[in-house]
């Protein structure tokens, strides 16, 4: 899915939760009971975890999942460098691996 | 023992049954925290990050559990309760969209540096980042200050939430009501076989063991845990509450019937600017410290896409349930202030659901409210990480000592949140009281000797020690006699000191003296509430003055334990005429104590009964045969 499609779908289900329209009211009573205002929240709820799937299928990092395949077995990380002492590593604004900057 | 009192037994074993569930389940919730210890290794990653391997629904159901403090059960209903549906929409829903894309932008990318460069805090990342060590200990101190309250807040839950679901009951299933003092007032209350106090320091305590021993491992395990036991029996609660309660759908009914509780139907009582606002807030969750290390526990960044998808379905479940059943208690229990609201769905359950499902049902939602260990374990993480070792502690003693460093840091922690959540308590019952003594019946001997010098000299003393309290500390209401008001106000603005309202009392005052008071003393700007009382009867209110009362004040006693009435001193058994004067008569009627028909010191008008008072009242009291004679009232 192109990239900007998923960003104005984000921005969308950002804005739907602003639903102006259901302030004053407490009708229809879906199922019976819940007032619409708390009905469209729930309904929002889903909704927000649909986006997610969403995310999630177009838009996942592959990155990290090739750096599972690099080190499949938890490592003991390497250890911090005390207050002084010369880092054991590259710095970590050498670059990132899971590519967000 | 007989048949009599071995039902009795019984009976109390039932009721305690809540209590009990509760105690089982906090001692079940100790075993994963030893099991993990048994199981893990002695390194920092192991204690601090359970090396980096926590599987996909245990780390969703960890992370969630996590965020889920005592705010989102407790909190969440008691503000629904205030200001309706909205709170789900203004809290929850948001959240359960906007932490998901952090964790999905942000908290993935934690994980993978982590990971790679060995960052365990985010001060690690930071320092890295900048290559600056004075950021990383700015951002310890201002993570450390936001998550001290967390803390605490999750210990003050626990005694609450152990102190509601042990309420002392009736044979009737209802609350037992007691007499207990308050606030320098007898008021009838609900009783508890668990303390406030007692009840936070339990789980203050279970909480540092199973942190204190499992470190990061035993923590996801038991959140995980308390996580599914409130989804499930958090989903039962809400299904069985409604049906003992006659149906949801009857009970919104009533509350849209009600001009009072119908706007808690919509979101009326939620501005809109407020309610966009707090979109925002969750933008800060993964800046948490506690969020931030969880989301590098992951073992495989496949776990972070279960979580993102199914977090807004969780928030959900939990909270829905919680505000609904606010909004419903907002019939059930009406008129509780902000603070009160608190317990509201504690309440539901403990009325409207049998004794073990209460007791179920509470250890789930003391399962939510334990949330701070995530809190402590991040805090300890921080400290030793990011102080102790940064700062070469960890190079002088090595590893295990620096695992060790974090469990007495655990230790220490959990204790100062114990202390301050008991400080809290002043608050929690209303206000910290300061007291000045004073001896009428030394005063009342030396004005009978005509020494008035010494009780002028006694008075000054008993008013600079009151003038001291007004001046260093901030009391809002006053409780003294007219006579030391007055003197009170000569020598400082009470208003500016801070005072709100005076319940006054002691000497006998009458109209006149009521006028000079409000309009003079307090002028017209600080609430006065005369109060009439003794150790037989507690304290009787006034009437709220009204201008057609031309200050002449009217108590009230509190009745059914104390009835007050007027009689014909020379014919005791005679009650006088409304408007008229005669002696009073108490009688004082207690669980403990019957006193019939005590003539008092005092005599008075008998009034008639009000709409807030249905019964009679005694006016104008003064001292029985004041007009026939001088009566030395004292320093009164």
């Amino acid at each position: 899915m192109k990239k900007w499609l998923l960003v104005l779908l984000v921005l969308t289900v950002y804005l739907l939760h602003q639903d102006c329209w259901n302030w004053k009211k407490t009708e229809p009573l879906v199922f019976g009971f819940l007032p619409i205002g708390l009905a469209y929240h729930v309904g929002y709820s889903v909704l927000a975890a649909f986006m997610m799937a969403l995310l999630v299928r177009f838009a996942w990092p592959k990155e990290l999942d090739d750096m599972e395949w690099e080190d499949p077995v938890a490592p003991q990380a390497p250890s911090r460098p005390a207050k002084g002492e010369a880092p054991v590593h590259e710095s970590a604004t050498s670059g990132s691996p899971g590519g967000g900057r | 023992m007989g048949d009599e009192e071995g039902r009795s037994a019984i009976q109390t074993f039932v009721r305690m049954i809540p209590t009990i569930l509760v105690f089982l389940y906090l001692a079940v919730v100790r075993y994963p925290g030893i099991f993990a210890f048994r199981r893990g290794k002695t390194s920092r990653e192991d204690y601090f990050l359970a090396s980096r391997s926590l599987g996909n629904w245990v780390f969703l159901l960890s992370l969630f559990g996590t965020n889920m403090t005592a705010f989102a059960i407790l909190g969440s209903s008691g503000l629904a309760y205030q200001r309706g549906i909205g709170v789900y929409g203004l809290m929850a829903s948001a959240s359960g969209f906007v932490i998901p894309l952090t964790i999905f932008f942000i908290g993935t990318r934690l994980w993978a540096l982590g990971k790679k460069f060995g960052h365990m805090t985010q001060v690690q990342y930071f320092r890295d980042r900048w290559e600056c060590s004075a950021i990383g200990t700015l951002i310890f101190a201002l993570t450390a200050a936001m998550l001290v309250p967390y803390i605490i807040i999750g210990v003050m839950g626990g005694g609450q939430t152990l102190e509601a679901l042990s309420t002392i009951m009736g044979s009737d299933g209802q609350p037992q009501m007691f007499e207990v003092m308050r606030n320098g007032q007898t008021v009838l209350a609900h009783r508890h076989w668990i303390s406030y106090e007692a009840g936070g320091g339990l789980v203050a305590l279970v909480v540092m063991s199973y942190v204190f021993f499992g470190g990061m491992r035993g923590t996801a395990w038991v959140n995980t845990f308390q996580t599914v036991l409130f989804l499930c029996f958090g989903t039962l609660a809400f299904i069985l509450v409604g049906h003992n309660l006659g149906g949801f759908d009857k009970l919104v009914e009533a509350l849209a019937a009600n001009p009072k509780t119908a706007l808690l139907l919509t979101r009326q009582r939620i501005p809109v600017e407020e309610f966009f606002s707090y979109t925002f807030i969750p933008l800060s969750s993964i800046m948490f410290p506690h969020i931030a290390i969880m989301c590098m526990t992951a073992k495989k960044a496949s776990a972070f896409k279960k979580t993102v998808i199914f977090y807004p379905l969780c928030i959900m479940l939990i909270w829905v349930p919680s505000v609904f059943l606010g909004v419903l208690a907002a019939g059930q229990f009406p008129g509780l202030t902000a603070g009160e609201s608190d317990d509201v769905i504690l309440r539901l359950l403990t009325e409207h659901t049998h004794t073990i499902v209460a007791g179920v049902l509470g250890a789930a939602i003391m399962a939510c409210v334990m949330a701070s260990d995530s809190q402590i374990l991040a805090l300890c993480t921080m400290f030793t990480e990011d102080v102790f070792a940064y700062y070469g502690g960890k190079k002088k003693f090595g590893e295990t000592a620096q695992v060790w460093t974090g469990r007495a840091f655990v230790v220490g922690v959990t204790l100062l949140a114990y202390l301050m959540a008991i400080e809290h308590l002043a608050n929690v019952r209303g206000c910290s009281c300061y007291f000045v003594d004073l001896d009428p019946r030394w005063v009342k001997k030396v004005l009978a000797n005509r020494q008035f010098e010494v009780a002028r000299a006694y008075m000054d003393h008993v008013v600079d020690q009151a003038i001291t309290i007004l001046k260093h500390r901030r009391v809002s209401a006053l409780f003294t006699t007219p006579k030391l008001l007055e003197t009170l106000s000569e020598k400082i603005n009470l208003y500016e000191a801070g005072v709100r309202d005076v319940f006054c009392g002691g000497t006998s005052m009458m109209p006149q003296c009521v006028r000079f008071l409000i309009e003079e003393v307090l002028e017209n700007r600080i609430g006065f509430a005369p109060t009439y009382g003794n150790t037989l009867m507690g304290l009787a209110a006034s009437r709220p003055l009204r201008p057609e009362a031309q200050f002449s004040i009217t108590y009230y006693a509190p009745q059914p334990r104390a009835v007050l009435r007027i009689v014909n001193p020379d014919q005791t058994d005679q009650l006088r005429h409304y408007g008229e004067w005669g002696r009073v008569e108490l009688t004082t009627l207690t669980k403990e104590f019957f006193m019939p028909r005590f003539l008092g010191r005092d005599e008075a008008i008998r009034r008639e009964p009000c709409a807030l008072y249905p019964w009679d009242g005694v006016g104008d009291v003064r001292p029985f045969g004041a007009m026939e004679k001088q009566i030395i009232e004292g320093v009164y």
